[in-house]
């Protein structure tokens, strides 16, 4: 069959005529359409100059699973890394915040402390104070011929105890009744810091802070005196001296019946004591009392006798 | 236990009026005053918490 046909072609190429010029323009055109079609993919970038294909569908069907799971694993470490990044955050946040607690715990601990400090120094001036009175009580002698200065010094240990020395620039005077007038009481006693006109001051029993503790038997604060409602002997007013006053009454216990006095602390800023002072305050006139005591009755013996 | 050791009387004077003149502190005061007395707790649980904040640092 084959021979049959390249003999009949082998005929009309020898015999020449229309075939052979058909069979030239058609190999012309073919190769012309070949030469189009091979730029055109050449320009697209499907082949290469050699005219290879530069996409290999086999290849690319064979690496396609592979590359599936590479993105699935790509994936799963995104995810990874983003929690871990929230994690990361989590820790960083919780670092910060444990920073700040230890800080607060610190703060905490510091002012603690501070207060446990202020306690063992009291107690240290309540040991002094009590040790000296024990001395003057076992010695009388010598605390007649010393008594000014042993009660300056006393009351010294009480002022001790008071907070914020410096901006308070606290006062302390004992007042008892007084002998002769009874709508007054008198000088008894005063802490350093005082001018001599200390002594001379009577406060009133009825229209003083001194006098309103006496009368009551019990403690009487003043966090203002320029307050008007509080009962404060404002004729002698001296806001340049001092704004807060807290009288004490000297008693043995709740009885009022056992008051020999009255110890006062003046303070130079408003409000100037807080509880812890006011309670340590009367803690000191509890440890007077027994001087005080003494001291009245050894008076009143000598002007009665 | 013997005696605690105290301040004297003398000394304590001359440290309230050295307080009072403003020449010591608060601090130096209290530190002077007391010489340890009533303080060993207050410093041991001060040691303990140094040491447990160290931990920290």
């Amino acid at each position: 069959m084959f021979e049959d046909i390249m003999k009949l072609v082998e005929k009309l190429l020898i015999s020449g005529g229309w075939f052979s010029e058909f069979l030239r323009f058609l190999i012309a055109g073919v190769l012309l359409a070949s030469c189009i079609i091979y730029l055109v993919r050449l320009w697209k970038g499907q082949v290469d100059w050699l005219g290879r294909s530069t996409e290999d569908p086999l290849q690319l069907t064979g690496l396609q699973p592979a590359m599936e799971s590479l993105e699935r694993q790509v994936e799963q470490l995104q995810q990874e890394k983003a929690q871990l990044e929230e994690k990361l955050q989590e820790m960083q946040r919780l670092v910060t915040e444990k920073d700040g607690m230890i800080e607060e715990l610190t703060q905490l601990y510091e002012e603690l402390d501070e207060n446990y400090e202020d306690e063992t120094h009291t107690m240290v001036q309540v040991m002094y104070t009590a040790e000296e009175v024990a001395s003057a009580l076992a010695s009388e002698e010598n605390f007649y011929l010393n008594r000014d200065d042993i009660f300056t010094n006393l009351l010294d240990y009480l002022v001790n105890t008071i907070r914020g020395y410096r901006e308070k620039n606290p006062r302390v005077a004992i007042h008892i009744e007084h002998p002769e007038k009874k709508d007054r009481l008198i000088h008894f006693a005063h802490s350093s810091g005082h001018s001599h006109r200390v002594r001379e001051y009577e406060p009133l029993i009825d229209g003083s802070a001194a006098g309103r503790a006496w009368r009551t038997g019990e403690i009487y604060y003043v966090p203002d005196i320029e307050d008007e409602q509080y009962e404060y002997d404002r004729k002698v007013a001296s806001k340049k001296y001092y704004r807060s006053i807290l009288c004490v009454p000297l008693k043995a216990g709740n009885d009022i019946s056992t008051r020999i006095g009255v110890l006062s602390v003046t303070g130079k800023t408003v409000g100037a004591y807080e509880k812890i002072e006011i309670e340590r305050i009367t803690l000191f006139a509890s440890l007077l009392y027994p001087l005080v005591y003494l001291d009245i009755k050894k008076r009143e013996v000598s002007m009665h006798g | 236990m013997g005696e605690p050791e105290k301040v004297p009387q003398q000394e304590r004077r001359e440290l309230n009026k050295l307080y009072r003149e403003g020449t010591i502190t608060r601090k130096q005061l209290m530190s002077r005053m007391k010489k340890g007395l009533f303080d060993h707790e207050r410093l041991a649980m001060k040691e303990k918490f140094n040491q447990f904040m160290n931990r920290f640092k």
